[in-house]
């Protein structure tokens, strides 16, 4: 039977059994994945180093699977992004989008985009990027990704660009000026005017330039609550990562 | 099958055995026929061992290994404590395989898991707290990191060793590298990296 060979990031690792591992990771062509990697603990040859949470890997596949499972056959490391993970920082924000961006791969026609901004994410990381402006520009760009855009152009009741005193309306995504925010159906987040533009900014800029934003220190605590209150509502749940980002991360950044 | 044949009790045994780990249904039956023809003295220790473990095993009130006491072997041992040291591990598993070398004389510190973001394991999460007071009492002059070289590994190694930093106590990991027998032709990428960065003065 046949095999295919995918790039992939690896999002999750467990130990099946005595000796195998099952693996969650994300692929340009089909998304998030899970698959089985019989004798992984056993055998160094065929996962050398390339079982590893965050880490861009080659995966081959074998042409036969059961059901959702995949059956991986052996695997190259490519990149660990080892400056990634020895700053909590970094990894905090690293391990956010690549969470995120598995909780969106589903729709079919953008999980190739969805892969290459992770990548990029992550190269951005390892190259130095200051993970406190990444992290929100990335974040608001891989919502748009996965079909969950915020409108942040200008208030989506009266269509007037605001001049002071805006709200983001978690449920809605969108920006309501102070006037139509009343009786708006809430939570509704207050911006300032320099906070909405960065917002903007990042939701609408290629991935390729998000990293010469650069979010201080109030502004990016707003932005990531932001996020944070819209994931919540829409996914039902919070990324896991959060916890890690607000404990360890965000206090080090 | 052959199951229906066997008497209550015999697959009572078998069920049992074939929920352990790395043990199906015919090694439970093999082990299970074997305990059969058995001496009775031998099966009743075995039955008496199991109940123990269960009743006796606790963790350790100071480096929360396992032990059957409020201190574990390791931290009763009045020549342990001479050696200032703590050696971190994630698990016992990790202090057992430490501990079978003979070569490491100091204490332990079972953190009970590791730092890992995309789970949600934070540091409340594991046995830290415990470490710092311990510290604080004197109890040691240095902190051995042995955790795995893994991304959950080097995250924990960084943070401990970021937040004892003001501590005075000297702070080390183990080394990553070349296993011993190895060979170099072989070797991935990412370890002969580490290899070389961590290369040592001869």
């Amino acid at each position: 039977m046949n095999s295919w060979r995918t790039p992939a990031i690896v999002l999750k690792v467990q130990d099946y059994g005595e000796a195998d591992r099952l693996v969650t990771f994300l692929t340009p062509a089909r998304g998030r994945l899970t698959g089985m990697a019989k004798h992984a603990r056993k055998s160094r040859r065929r996962f050398a180093h390339c079982l590893e949470p965050l880490s861009r890997v080659e995966f081959f596949l074998s042409g036969r699977n059961a059901g959702n499972l995949e059956f991986i056959e052996k695997g190259e490391s490519v990149e660990v992004f080892q400056e990634v993970r020895r700053n909590l920082p970094r990894l905090g924000a690293a391990a956010l989008l690549a969470e995120l961006a598995g909780e969106l791969a589903a729709p079919p026609d953008a999980t190739v985009q969805i892969f290459a901004t992770v990548e990029l994410a992550l190269r951005r990381l390892e190259g130095g990027d200051p993970p406190g402006s990444l992290l929100p520009a990335f974040l608001l760009h891989l919502l748009k990704l996965g079909g969950y855009g915020l409108h942040l152009d200008n208030c989506l009741n009266c269509g007037q660009v605001p001049t002071e005193g805006l709200y983001f309306s978690v449920p809605r995504g969108v920006i309501l000026c102070a006037p139509c925010s009343q009786g708006a159906l809430g939570p509704l987040l207050p911006l300032t005017l320099g906070e909405w533009k960065l917002l903007q900014q990042a939701a609408s800029w290629p991935a390729n330039k998000l990293s010469v934003l650069r979010f201080p220190g109030q502004q990016r605590d707003k932005s990531l609550r932001l996020v944070k209150l819209f994931l919540r509502h829409h996914l039902g749940h919070d990324l896991k990562s959060w916890a890690f980002w607000e404990k360890v991360a965000a206090t080090r950044e | 099958m052959a199951k229906a044949a066997y008497p209550e009790a015999l697959r009572r045994v078998i069920a049992a055995l074939a929920k352990w780990p790395g043990v199906g249904e015919k090694t439970a039956a093999r082990l299970a026929l074997y305990l059969l023809r058995a001496p009775q003295e031998e099966v009743r220790e075995l039955a008496q061992a199991l109940v123990e473990l269960k009743d006796k095993m606790q963790l350790c009130r100071l480096c929360f290994a396992f032990a059957d006491q409020e201190l574990c072997p390791l931290c009763a041992d009045p020549r342990r404590r001479q050696a200032e040291q703590i050696l971190v591990v994630a698990d016992p598993g990790d202090l057992l395989a430490i501990e079978r070398l003979g070569w490491y004389q100091g204490l332990y510190h079972v953190l009970g898991g590791l730092l890992s973001p995309l789970e949600g394991v934070t540091p409340d999460h594991l046995r830290l707290k415990e470490l710092r007071q311990r510290l604080a009492a004197g109890e040691a002059r240095e902190v051995i990191l042995a955790l795995n070289p893994t991304m959950e590994g080097e995250a924990t190694t960084t943070y401990i060793s970021q937040e004892l930093k003001p501590l005075p106590v000297r702070v080390s990991r183990i080394a990553y590298g070349l296993p011993m027998g190895g060979d170099i032709k072989y070797a991935d990428r990412q370890t002969l990296k580490e290899a070389l960065s961590h290369r040592v003065e001869t």
